[in-house]
């Protein structure tokens, strides 16, 4: 992601920034505890975590519809819904990843 | 820069933050409050005594509460009358001059001292005090001498002059220990309209060592405030029909409660720091204010509050006034706390000791997740064998073109489905044990119940921090250790992510260091969970090899 970040960062910093900040926040301040309570396998259900996912998706459709997208994954991730094939991986641009 | 170094700049980097965060906000935070602000007037610099500081000419009413709050000054010494027994262990002095002074609770002692001290609620100087002249004057010449009916369990002080009588008695409850009932009556006193007669505070405030957690909260006309941390110090005043005042810290509290046909106005505000307060209190004076005039036609009329001085225990507070329950704060999250709580207690019958109680809570959590962590586990495992197969879909498609990516993501969804990858997974069930988690932190941090509950060993209050670090450390390492075996947890080498393995581990260090201050039974819960987790990964480890090796060997 070093790389890809800092591709990021050279055209559109703002955004960049605020992905950067949905990522780390939740993957800092919230996973390692909600992990540790959760218990052994709990987790994601798609191949992407929600924390890439958000920070990929802003990266790659824009703060609002990134959010949008990221927002809409968590809520759908809940063992009453079908997970949402639009919803599965955010394809990071190969010259770049 | 090779990644060794950058790793290192990183701990650094976290280090450095936790230093800066714990000098810049931490330390100022905590300053505030071992330091009471400065008077803003300076009309309290004046240290007359405490007779002569009500005005004596008639003001509105307003403005004598105002100047009754700046005029506070440092306690005049006066004689102990005797001290009034309320229940087995409680005891409230009375003290010359129509006022309270110490509640002793002796059932109860203070934390983090060397010795066992019995705790002291603070209701030093409760004093009742008049604008009016001569009705000060009465109430003053209360004292050994005037003792009309003396034991440790009622105290009747009457005293009279040319222009009237008064008369004081604090009877406790026969039913509830620590609750006493506190009566002025006066007679014949000839008062002007502005007159007031107050029942005074000026002390500190609770006898918390984190000042913080120290409150006010009172319910006037049937609607709740509570004021607590810097907002202490500012003066407020409240009119209107009052329920209920109580003040005090998390565990403990002086709750007042007007009994007779009068209702009185309340005012409060901070104090400048006198001589007897200790830094790290909050010095606050507030007072119950009537009207001094009698109702017409009558000449004798009295003051009655009923003054609880105890724990917030909402089972004694429920036994006296349903209505009082409210005083009892359970933090911002009070029903998962009650809940937890009542849970924790439905254990400590079978184990009698709450430490016990909170790990076979754990144990319970974990048996009743475990089902559906063993689902969850094997669909990690078949995630993980479908890795090749996705990153071969994920070539096949350029990415650039968002029709594309839409195809692509539609077979990876085809081959989620083929395989019946995850039915049930999701974070849902990892955020159904956050309430219990928040649940236990509101629980320990107010509730009475957990006060100086002891584990064993070196914790001897599962409401307090560890004094040594000790679970803390251990629970930092064995976060570390899950998320090293924790393949869900850690969710690295995804194309375009970084490894956040270095990051990881400090925020677990930071987590560890956040943890220092949490008391130290949730710190005993988050320990045993996960270790249980590390338990449960194993062995999961273990029989999916051997189920691998079995088919193999097929």
């Amino acid at each position: 992601m070093e790389t890809h970040f800092r591709e990021a960062f050279k055209k559109t910093p703002l955004r960049a920034l605020a992905a950067f900040a949905a990522f780390s926040f939740y993957k800092m301040m919230i996973a390692p505890l909600l992990h540790s309570l959760g218990g052994v396998g709990m987790g994601c259900r798609y191949p992407q975590s929600c924390s890439e996912y958000a920070s990929l998706s802003i990266l790659e459709y824009g703060v609002l519809s990134g959010s949008v997208r990221a927002l809409n994954r968590v809520c759908s991730c809940n063992p009453w819904t079908a997970p949402k094939p639009h919803l599965m991986v955010v394809q990071v641009k190969e010259s770049i990843s | 820069m090779n990644s060794s170094k950058k790793n290192i700049f990183i701990i650094l980097g976290i280090i450095a933050f936790i230093a800066l965060y714990q000098y810049f906000v931490l330390a100022p935070y905590q300053a505030k409050f071992r330091q009471a602000p400065n008077p803003t007037t300076t009309a309290s610099s004046a240290p007359t005594p405490s007779t002569t500081t009500e005005v004596a000419t008639p003001k509105a009413v307003g403005a004598v509460a105002q100047e009754s709050i700046v005029a506070a000054n440092a306690p005049v010494s006066r004689d102990l009358v005797v001290s009034v027994q309320a229940g087995a262990d409680r005891s409230i002095e009375v003290i010359e001059g129509a006022a309270l002074g110490r509640a002793q609770l002796n059932d109860y002692f203070v934390r983090g001292a060397s010795e066992r001290t019995p705790v002291v609620l603070n209701t030093d100087r409760l004093e009742w005090s008049s604008s009016n002249a001569s009705i000060q004057q009465c109430l003053n010449s209360l004292n050994k001498s005037s003792v009309f009916e003396g034991s440790p369990n009622q105290v009747l002080m009457k005293s009279s002059s040319a222009s009237g009588a008064c008369e004081f008695s604090v009877s406790p409850d026969p039913k509830h220990p620590s609750l006493v009932n506190v009566r002025l009556t006066l007679d014949g006193f000839a008062s002007a309209p502005t007159d007031i007669v107050e029942l005074r505070s000026q002390g500190k405030l609770g006898s918390d060592q984190q000042a913080d957690q120290n409150y006010i909260s009172y319910k006037f006309d049937d609607s709740i405030q509570t004021i607590h941390g810097a907002d202490l110090f500012s003066k407020t005043e409240v009119r209107g029909r009052m329920s209920w005042l109580t003040w005090g810290d998390r565990y403990f509290s002086v709750i007042f409660r007007p009994t007779g046909s009068y209702t009185p106005d309340m005012n409060y505000g901070s104090l400048p720091t006198v001589a007897g307060i200790e830094d790290s209190e909050v010095p606050v004076s507030f007072a119950l204010r009537y009207s001094a005039q009698p109702e017409p036609g009558k000449t004798r009329f009295d003051y009655s509050t009923d003054v609880y001085f105890g724990t917030r225990d909402p089972t004694v507070l429920n036994a006296i006034d349903p209505e009082l329950v409210q005083t009892v704060d359970l933090g911002f999250f009070a029903s998962v706390a009650r809940l937890m709580l009542w849970s924790l207690k439905a254990l400590n019958t079978f184990f009698h000791n709450f430490g016990v109680s909170i790990i076979a809570l754990t144990l319970i959590v974990r048996a009743l997740f475990w089902p559906l962590n063993k689902k969850a586990y094997s669909s990690t495992i078949a995630m993980k064998e479908l890795q090749p197969e996705m990153e071969r879909i994920r070539k096949k498609y350029d990415s650039t073109d968002r029709t594309q990516a839409e195809k692509m993501n539609k077979e990876v969804f085809a081959l989620y489905k083929t395989k019946k990858v995850n039915p049930l997974g999701g974070c849902l069930p990892m955020l159904a044990q956050l309430p219990i988690f928040i649940g236990l932190y509101g629980a320990l941090n107010h509730s009475i119940d957990l006060y100086q509950a002891p584990f064993f060993g070196w914790i001897q209050d599962l409401s307090m921090r560890d004094p040594f670090y000790i679970l803390p450390v251990m629970w930092t390492l064995s976060l570390i250790g899950y998320m090293q075996i924790n393949p869900q947890a850690m969710n690295t080498g995804q194309p375009g992510m970084p490894n956040m393995k270095w990051i990881m581990m400090g925020m677990n260090v930071l987590f560890g260091y956040l943890s220092k201050d949490w008391p130290s039974g949730l710190v005993l819960y988050l320990l045993v969970s996960n270790c249980v987790g590390l338990l449960q990964q194993f062995f999961l480890q273990r029989s999916s090899k051997k189920l691998q090796l079995l088919k193999e060997g097929a």
